[in-house]
């Protein structure tokens, strides 16, 4: 699942996206250039470091500011902005786990048990199965230009954890998961959605490692 | 002018609603009309989207007592309300009359599911 994907992670194969889903679709594509603009800007910096080390003019003259003969600004500047380029790309592309895999039931009710079978479970390692419904819901959020008091508001989609449990997997690789009956359902609206999603994760010494890829579940009323 | 909303019963998802929407205070009105509708909110926002709809009667005086029958299909994804902290969601039936240069007057009720 490439990054520009990954939006529509909570959703199982089939479920069409609802209108909140597609706006962040487009969050999504237009924050995706922030991480390369970054990492490009940083590089350039590195560039006009190593042309200011090497005693050239530098490409940002700007940036500028000799430090004992040495462009040590321009390094700086260069580390910050790959540092925060890093940070974009982490979090669009969040660590997983590749050995562990999921297979479940797609379409369960509130108050059911899901049966979550863990493929490429290593040999005498505890898996733990966690079941999360996320929501994403509409928020407004507040900004303020210098100069400006009464600022601008941005409806984003900001997304929580409404309720999560864990389960041990059996030697068998198969966990039981029982879906509360007094939670909500899948629900994709245009102001505030509801997904269950199914990860694994091993432990090893009590120490969780990272999870695998989520696995979408549909939950009916 | 002031409506009741009096449902027969709990339909299931994908069904049919049937009920019918009573003056209980007459008066003059442009449209009467009754909606299935999918209200959400989170902390900041609200919107409702209607799902099914009828136009029970155009213009005209409503004497009270007067009672106007309605048959609504209930959408498959319709489901008990919905609360969390950061917003929920809720089914209903609404009954409306539109009124010239009045308030409209309106009757809500939960959209009642068999099972839910």
């Amino acid at each position: 699942m490439t990054a520009r994907q990954r939006h529509l992670e909570h959703l199982p194969p089939g479920a069409q996206p609802g209108p909140q889903s597609r706006r962040r679709r487009s969050d999504v594509r237009i924050r995706g250039w922030i991480a390369p603009a970054l990492a490009l800007a940083g590089v350039l910096s590195l560039v006009s470091f190593a042309a200011s080390a090497a005693g050239f003019d530098t490409p940002i003259p700007d940036l500028r500011i000799g430090i004992g003969g040495t462009d040590l600004f321009s390094l700086a500047v260069a580390g910050v902005l790959i540092g925060i380029a890093f940070t974009y790309w982490r979090k669009a592309n969040p660590r997983r786990d590749p050995r562990v895999a999921i297979e479940l039931d797609r379409r369960v009710r509130r108050g059911q048990e899901v049966r979550a079978l863990v493929a490429g479970m290593p040999e005498r390692t505890a898996v733990e199965v966690s079941l999360t419904c996320r929501v994403h819901w509409d928020q407004r959020k507040r900004s303020s230009a210098s100069g400006d008091s009464r600022g601008s508001t941005t409806r984003v989609v900001a997304e929580a954890t409404a309720w999560e449990d864990f389960a041990q997997a059996s030697p068998s690789s198969e966990a039981h998961l029982r879906l509360p009956a007094d939670q909500p359902y899948s629900h994709e609206g245009s102001v505030i959605s509801f997904a269950w999603l199914i990860t694994a994760r091993t432990m090893v010494d009590g120490k969780r490692s990272r999870p695998s890829m989520p696995v979408a579940v549909w939950v009916d009323p | 002018m002031r409506l009741a909303l009096e449902l027969d019963g709990p339909a299931p998802p994908g069904g049919e609603l049937r009920g019918r929407v009573v003056v209980a205070e007459g008066g003059t009105c442009r449209l009467l009309e009754v909606a299935i509708r999918l209200c959400e909110r989170s902390r900041d926002y609200a919107e409702e989207t209607v799902f099914a709809h009828a136009i029970l009667t155009r213009e005209g005086e409503r004497r009270d007592g007067e009672s106007f029958p309605f048959a609504l299909p209930v959408p498959v994804q319709a489901g008990p309300p919905v609360n969390t902290e950061w917003g929920g969601l809720n089914w209903e039936v609404r009954a409306r009359a539109d009124m010239a240069l009045k308030r409209d007057p309106e009757v809500r009720q939960g959209l009642p599911l068999t099972g839910a």
